[in-house]
């Protein structure tokens, strides 16, 4: 058993596409648990992945081609994972703030989150403070904000206070990230988290949910 | 001493009498429309009828009476660079839009938008064959460039201003790619599909070259600057393996640089934004002469430390004040203190440009550019 995880944890690292998607059907035909092809093989992946580039062995086409690689396997295993009934770590909605539609940065968030067990809903760029409330209210307990500019990473502040004033039914947790974005900034406009890349987005987030 | 005579002692790394200072002489230096107009009224100077020089930065032609005021030794000797030609604006949903000379589709939000960006692009197969089957833009027709010729000429022989030029069709060769097929997917190929992304660079290049080859056979004995920009960096460090740059990138810039040095005797100006340190022995090997924005808030990139590494080997040209944190968001007394200590940094021995670190954006206090500008005039002085 642990031979194929090995190889469809090495193919996900290497980003070779057709092997993770041998791999994961391997598995899944030799009768293997669901669960434990995704937490034992996929997940750690996807955060050795993590690993390489924040301490620079790796870089941003390296994290791209791991992520895709990833997400075709995860389309051949999630049709199995829902009969599991597996629990998602927590939903995320995900989107640029209004006015920027720079959106690298917010799908490498996006994958590293997904890698590591969290159910994504990409809301796109140039998103409205109506929207991630909407998103908010219709589950998703963590609302990831991205900007470019210094000039639209001042309407994250904006979405904040939406998201306070909405009268959620559940606890909703904010992060932000982007090129001009800081520490300091998001605290002072009360966002929960910041995280300067992709790779530490996850640990952030995990961090908050506790 | 005249500007023309102030910026070829600092770009030779000698001390004039005070440090050249940009605003506009480059589509990377210059100023978004919205700030300018709040920045001209600001200073009482009278608005003329906007003309848009760069349209995917929102950047205008900026009038003499501005740039005289605060003293820039440089004038623009370019036409637009990634729009071509007879643009034509549309409105698509909540979006303006724009087709650009390579084909791909740009957006600018209708409300809140402060930029086009790309978000359709005329390459969706990542093959050989895809490449052989796009319609590959043109260079400017020669008219173009003998109506450039006409400007540069007269301003060499009428004024004394410093001329800077470019005629780069897009973004630089690492930059293009990713304009013409989607930034993931050029980032992708370059490790899963390496044959395609090497022979789009390449035949980016070939463009180029044609392109800056045409331009300069007119222009080239009058342009004391030639700007080229690439991005390979990220705020951290680099955007890719700085192996996979050295293999794939840098051969073709090597080759546009040599055929530029052909063409003319004008110092060669890289804009790199970011984390860019790693990367300043390589443009050096390729014969640069100029860094450009300096971005002081990226990862390594304390002027000081800059000065005393490369010092000698480059020119700094950018790096007055932080854009993203200091001229937007700070006081003007903020502003003018970092100008003053980027310059205590940056200046001795010449070899540095006074410039914000690239376009100023907009909503920027008007009363931060001028303290700027004005900082960069009373301080500058080398007392000669």
């Amino acid at each position: 058993m642990s031979e194929t995880l090995d190889q469809l944890f090495e193919g996900i690292v290497n980003g070779e596409k057709e092997i993770v998607e041998q791999k994961v059907n391997e598995a899944l035909n030799s009768g293997m648990d669901p669960a434990v092809i995704l937490n034992k093989g996929m997940v750690p992946a996807m955060a050795e992945v993590g690993r390489r580039f924040e301490e620079g062995e790796c870089y941003v086409p390296e994290m791209l081609v791991a992520a895709r690689a990833m997400q075709s396997g995860m389309a051949l295993l999630k049709p199995h994972l829902q009969k599991e009934k597996l629990a998602s770590k927590g939903k995320v909605a995900i989107g640029t703030v209004k006015g920027d539609l720079h959106d690298i940065g917010k799908n490498l968030v996006g994958m590293m989150l997904e890698g590591a067990g969290f159910e994504i809903q990409d809301l796109g760029t140039d998103v409205p403070p109506e929207k991630f409330v909407d998103a908010a209210r219709s589950g998703a307990n963590i609302i990831a904000l991205s900007a470019l500019l210094s000039t639209t990473m001042i309407k994250m502040k904006e979405v904040v206070d939406a998201l306070a004033q909405a009268d959620l039914p559940h606890k909703t947790i904010v992060i932000v990230g982007g090129a001009p974005v800081t520490e300091s900034f998001a605290k002072s406009i009360g966002a929960d988290g910041f995280a300067p890349d992709a790779s530490r987005a996850v640990s952030t987030v995990q961090a908050l949910l506790g | 001493m005249n500007s023309r005579e102030r910026v070829m002692l600092a770009l030779d790394h000698k001390e004039p009498d005070r440090i050249p200072i940009d605003l506009g002489a480059t589509i990377v230096s210059s100023v978004a429309k919205t700030s300018y107009i709040s920045l001209k009224k600001h200073l009482g100077i009278p608005l003329e009828e906007i003309k848009m020089l760069d349209n995917v930065q929102q950047l205008p032609y900026l009038d003499e009476n501005l740039l005289e005021r605060f003293g820039v030794d440089f004038r623009l000797v370019q036409l637009p660079a990634a729009t071509a030609p007879g643009l034509s604006i549309f409105e698509e949903g909540d979006y303006y839009a724009f087709i650009d000379r390579w084909g791909s589709k740009l957006h600018m939000p209708k409300t809140a938008g402060y930029y086009y960006d790309w978000v359709d692009f005329p390459i969706k197969e990542f093959t050989l064959e895809a490449l052989d089957h796009y319609n590959w833009p043109k260079p400017d027709p020669r008219e173009y460039n003998l109506q450039l010729r006409e400007q540069a000429e007269h301003l060499y022989h009428n004024t004394d201003y410093a001329l800077v030029g470019s005629a780069v069709i897009g973004g630089g060769i690492f930059e293009q790619p990713a304009r013409t097929v989607g930034m993931q997917n050029f980032l992708m190929s370059l490790v899963a599909e390496p044959k395609f992304a090497d022979r789009l660079m390449e035949q980016i290049t070939d463009i180029y070259i044609e392109s800056c080859n045409n331009y300069l056979d007119e222009v080239g004995q009058y342009i004391q600057v030639f700007t080229y920009w690439d991005d390979v960096n990220t705020q951290t460090g680099w955007m890719i393996n700085p192996d996979t740059y050295r293999k794939m990138v840098k051969p073709k810039q090597r080759r546009l640089v040599e055929a530029i040095k052909k063409k003319t005797n004008a110092k060669l100006f890289f804009h790199a934004c970011g984390a860019a340190f790693d990367l300043i022995p390589d443009l050096i090997d390729l014969g640069f002469d100029i860094l450009n924005p300096v971005q002081v808030s990226a990862k390594g990139m304390d002027t000081k430390r800059l000065k005393q590494t490369y010092g000698k080997d480059i020119t700094f040209w950018g790096g007055g004040v932080d854009t993203q944190h200091v001229l937007p968001f700070g006081t003007s007394a903020e502003v003018a203190d970092e100008a003053k200590r980027r310059i205590d940094d940056l200046a001795p021995g010449g070899g540095f440009v006074f410039a914000a670190i690239h376009n100023i954006q907009p909503q920027v206090p008007p009363e931060n550019i001028a303290a700027l500008f004005d900082t960069a005039l009373e301080y500058g002085s080398y007392g000669k």
